[in-house]
């Protein structure tokens, strides 16, 4: 094992372009980064390739300068799943990027949801249909712009448009092909599902699988970059597996929540439930391996919202925010006063455990006693109940939950996370946990470590271990029932249509 | 203040024995007030949801007030005086008339479990701890030894004719609010009070309003300073005398008397009366009121000024309100999409369920501080329209909406009720309230005046601002409509 050998590894998110260069504890030797501005257009959300790539080029460049280039050894990378990156035969961008989060498709997953194909496609794939789902992008494209998939030759994710940028192979890997495309039992392109989507005829698009996509980089890029020419390239699992990774939580039995501008809740599993109930996402990771995954639609955006128009405080730097909710911490009690929160404040409704286009926020219980201090606190309630309540959807048993994202930084939350779940919650050094993942996943094709438990030892620092409170945890349980029996009468309320006044 | 009237003009006197305190009137027989007096208490709240009141302290802050008025009135002839007050209490008096433990009032909130249990027995429609027969079975299951001492239960009002007259009374504009009541007979119900096995013989006399209970005696004239012999009417409650200073009542309107909370009111034209709303004799007989006591309300407000506004400012009320107000003008109408339930302290009237709370749904991230407290004022109107809707819900009973107290003084929210409603809203701000009702009763029982009508003939034309719904009223209906869903759905025992 070579110590001195440094792992450049990238993260491309759907906003930001990050590098990190790690050495083989796991500690950032150097670091860079640079936004990414997305094209909304109603309902579509896209991203120029070319821009993508030449973003990536220069935040690598940039990173490179502030460390000794020449101990790099291996380039990892990661990037945000889902969307629809495509190419022609000479590697060129057909079009801009369809995200992850583009809406175009909405009305084609409703009819495939009313007319039964989102259920079959259920029983073969385990996860639930969305309209950024690449399967719905090339049905979407096929109806309504066939002459891009006739110039198109391959249908890439984000990591793979990067990873043949830096080695011009043309591969993907199971966590991204997982959804939609792969028969969730075997691991392979399931042409069942290319029929049910009615994409059969486009499968040439589909590019080959492999564990962990592996290249060699470009020596014109070698140049660019100052890197030694041929450098290994280990393009690891999408963002959320690779987050999962960098913070221990790729074993059965750990959950791994990211809470963030989203709450993704996943817990790997050794064997496939015969019948799942239908929430959520399943995903293929590795033969004998796969990972459910409950995405909450918003986590930190309630917090921000609460405190912008409760609190009447805008944009806190994180000094102040950490002491505003310490002071929270110390003024309330569990329970806040039993008010209940629902997190349900996207314009889109929830996703996860239950999908619920038309699902909207609410506080619950409000007496004349209340404080504003018992509304935040009921907010970061809220939030815990919706982890509680994907954990649950998932139905398998789980001991702790490991911790990342901006919502890991309150200890306040922390705790609660851990009272309302009755499982320890950890929290990590790293808040790089996706880049982390993937430069771990690196260090074993690298063989600095034997695999990768030895390599998560060895990189991965928990920064602190919260304990839930037993008698916090069967108040919060109760309260948790009442959540639940809440959001179930809301259910048909939530239909009737709230039409905005306009003059 | 010397009146103007001169020497020996004849006046009579109204007092309202309140939550916060007595006030008193002193109206002279042209119908003038001549002079006005008042003196506060406290409320004691012992434990959650416990609100007693010292009946000592009804008396003295009743001596005062009417010695105020008599120095004032140097010389008037004192004709007679009546008492409206806060309803029910409990106030238990033993041998000899001493109270036995300090009134349970209107506000206490103990007698949960007995609400249930007369509830369950199915004999008395809906119940809640407000009501009389729930306080008193909750002292005989609590207090047995204090309760095997009682010989008498009086009323708030019925305990000050009692100081001034040894008499031990119970109006009738009370019955409606002791669940043990025979509104045919207007008087106890035996049966009533035998089904909830309380004793048969501790209900005080019932009187008419208007009727002379006794005559101030010779003790209670020397803490007075009224003369005695000076005929004491029967009373009302606070409702009657407060709908009776408005000079509404009579025709198809309905009065929303507004504080903390409301209480809504209107003549009784039906020929069943909805179940969520207490039906009281009015003072003149045969006629009756309905009332829809709520808990919502301006207390809403106040609790909005805490959490939007901050501790520190929401003293300086006016400014605070004035804020707030504007933030709501800010957002539209619907609040965008975002509903307040208004039952911070539980609802009485239509729900009339003490457990409920209030909640802010509808909310997504686009919602901002505006749509918030908009939604406050339009939800606590909502809770008025839910009421209303019930007793008139094709809109030809109740055609104007007459709104006094404290929220009245808002143009903005009075023409938001004209448009939620779908009524004409008249606003009173300045209505002189329930101890000028008293008074005006008062005179009625001296003979002043026939009835309430000719008094309003006498005393001239009902002033105030008038809203009408506009344009926009309709665009409610919908919004109401997920209102009451919500109630339906998330509101149960």
């Amino acid at each position: 094992m070579m110590r001195e050998d440094l792992i450049l590894t990238i993260d491309v998110g759907t906003s930001v372009v990050k590098a990190l260069i790690v050495n083989g504890n796991g500690h950032t030797i150097a670091r860079a980064a640079e936004s990414m501005n997305v094209e909304y257009c109603g309902l579509q959300a896209e991203l120029d390739m070319e821009t993508v790539w030449k973003t990536v080029a220069r935040v690598m460049r940039s990173c490179l300068n502030r460390a000794p280039k020449e101990q790099v050894a291996a380039v990892g990378l990661t990037a945000q799943g889902d969307g629809c990156w495509l190419i022609d035969a000479e590697g060129r961008p057909t079009g801009p990027a369809i995200l992850w989060n583009d809406g175009r498709a909405n009305q084609l997953v409703q009819q495939w949801e009313s007319d039964g194909t989102a259920a079959r496609f259920f029983t073969l794939n385990h996860s639930m249909l969305f309209p950024g789902s690449q399967g719905t992008i090339l049905k979407w494209l096929d109806l309504h712009d066939p002459d891009r998939l006739h110039r198109s030759r391959w249908a890439l994710y984000c990591k793979d448009w990067v990873f043949y940028r830096l080695t011009g192979m043309v591969q993907t890997d199971f966590t991204d092909a997982s959804h939609p495309f792969l028969n969730i039992r075997t691991g392979q392109y399931s042409t069942d599902i290319l029929d049910l989507l009615g994409i059969s005829s486009h499968s040439r698009l589909l590019p080959p699988i492999a564990t962990v996509e592996e290249g060699r980089l470009r020596s014109d890029l070698a140049g660019f970059l100052g890197l030694r020419p041929s450098l290994p390239v280990i393009a690891g699992p999408f963002d959320v597996v690779a987050a999962l990774i960098g913070i221990g939580a790729n074993r059965p039995g750990v959950g791994g929540t990211v809470l963030g501008t989203t709450v993704v809740n996943a817990l790997f599993l050794d064997s496939l439930p015969e019948n799942p109930v239908p929430g959520g996402m399943t995903l293929y990771v590795a033969p004998n391996r796969w990972l459910k995954v409950m995405a909450v639609m918003l986590g930190t955006p309630n917090l921000d919202w609460a405190l912008q128009n409760l609190a009447g405080k805008r944009e806190m730097d994180s000094t102040s925010l950490s002491h505003y909710l310490d002071s929270i911490g110390e003024t309330t009690r569990p329970g806040a006063g039993g008010i209940i929160y629902h997190p349900y404040l996207s314009p889109s409704g929830e996703r996860a455990p239950f999908v619920k286009p038309t699902a909207r926020a609410q506080f619950y219980g409000l007496s004349v006693s209340h404080r504003t201090e018992d509304l935040i606190r009921a907010v970061l309630e809220g939030v815990a109940y919706s982890i509680r309540d994907a954990y649950e959807g998932i139905a398998q048993d789980y001991s702790a939950i490991h911790l990342t994202g901006g919502g890991a930084q309150s200890s306040l939350w922390c705790q609660i996370i851990a009272d309302v779940t009755g499982r320890e919650v950890v929290t990590f050094a790293s808040e790089e946990a996706g880049a982390l993942g993937a430069a771990i996943n690196a260090a074993v094709k690298l063989n600095m470590y034997r695999d990768v438990r030895a390599a998560a030892a060895a990189m991965i620092h928990e920064k602190v271990r919260y304990s839930p409170t037993p008698a916090h945890h069967t108040l919060y349980s109760e309260r948790f029932k009442i959540y639940r029996e809440i959001y179930r009468r809301m259910w048909n309320i939530w239909d009737l249509d709230a039409t905005e006044f306009r003059v | 203040m010397l009146n103007k009237g001169g020497r020996n003009m004849p006046a009579v006197i109204g007092l309202d024995v309140g939550t916060s305190g007595v006030k008193g009137v002193l109206l002279d027989s042209k119908g003038r007030v001549a002079s006005q007096a008042s003196a506060s208490y406290e409320t004691d709240f012992p434990r959650r949801g416990w609100a007693e009141q010292d009946p000592d302290d009804w008396w003295s802050a009743t001596c005062t007030v009417l010695r105020t008025l008599m120095g004032s009135a140097q010389g008037s002839q004192i004709d007679g005086l009546a008492i409206s007050s806060q309803a029910p209490a409990l106030v238990p008096l033993g041998e000899n008339g001493r109270w036995i433990r300090p009134a349970l009032i209107w506000m206490d909130r103990r007698a949960t479990e007995e609400s249930k249990t007369i509830v369950r027995s199915g004999e008395f429609g809906h119940c809640d701890p407000y009501f009389l027969a729930p306080k008193v079975l909750w002292m005989k299951f609590h207090e047995p030894e204090l309760f095997s001492r009682v010989r008498s239960v009086v009323q708030v009002n019925g305990y000050i004719v009692f100081r001034l007259t040894g008499a031990q009374t119970m109006d009738v504009t009370h019955g409606g609010l002791t669940l043990l009541w025979d509104p045919e007979r207007e008087d106890w119900d035996a049966i009533k009070i035998a089904q909830l096995g309380l004793p048969p013989d501790i209900w005080p006399r019932v009187v008419e309003a208007v009727e002379v209970a006794e005559g101030v005696s010779p003790e209670a004239s020397r803490q007075t300073g009224i003369p005695s012999g000076v005929p004491v009417f029967g009373g009302a409650i606070d409702a009657v005398t407060a709908a009776l200073a408005t000079g509404a009542g009579m025709g198809l309107e309905a009065v929303e008397m507004t504080g903390t909370s409301s209480v809504l009111a209107m003549r009784d034209h039906l020929a069943s009366s909805p179940p969520e709303w207490i039906r009281v004799r009015y003072f003149e007989k045969g006629v009756h009121l309905l009332l829809a006591p709520m808990v919502a309300g301006g207390g809403g407000l106040k609790w909005a000024a805490r959490v939007f506004v901050g501790e520190r400012t929401a003293n300086q009320t006016d400014a605070v309100y004035a804020a707030l107000e504007e933030c709501a003008r800010k957002s539209r109408p619907g609040a965008c999409g975002v509903l307040f339930h208004p039952y911070l302290l539980g609802e009485r009237s239509p729900i009339w369920n003490p457990f409920v709370r209030g909640s802010f749904s509808g909310l997504s991230f686009q919602s901002t501080r505006d749509d918030l407290i908009r939604s406050i004022y339009e939800g606590i109107a909502f809770a008025l329209r839910h009421n209303l809707e019930r007793i008139d819900p094709g809109g030809v009973l109740v055609r104007e909406l007459w709104v006094t107290g404290g929220s009245a003084t808002s143009r903005f929210w009075n023409q938001l009720k004209a448009d939620i409603t779908g009524r004409r809203v008249r606003c009173l701000p300045a209505a002189p309230g329930s101890a000028y009702g008293a008074a005006v009763l008062a005179g009625i029982g001296a003979g002043y005046w026939k009835d309430a009508q000719t008094y309003w003939q006498h005393a001239g034309e009902v002033p105030g601002e008038v809203f009408n719904p506009s344009e926009i009223s309709g665009f409610y209906d919908e919004a109401f409509a997920r209102y009451k869903a919500f109630c339906e759905k998330l509101i149960r025992e």
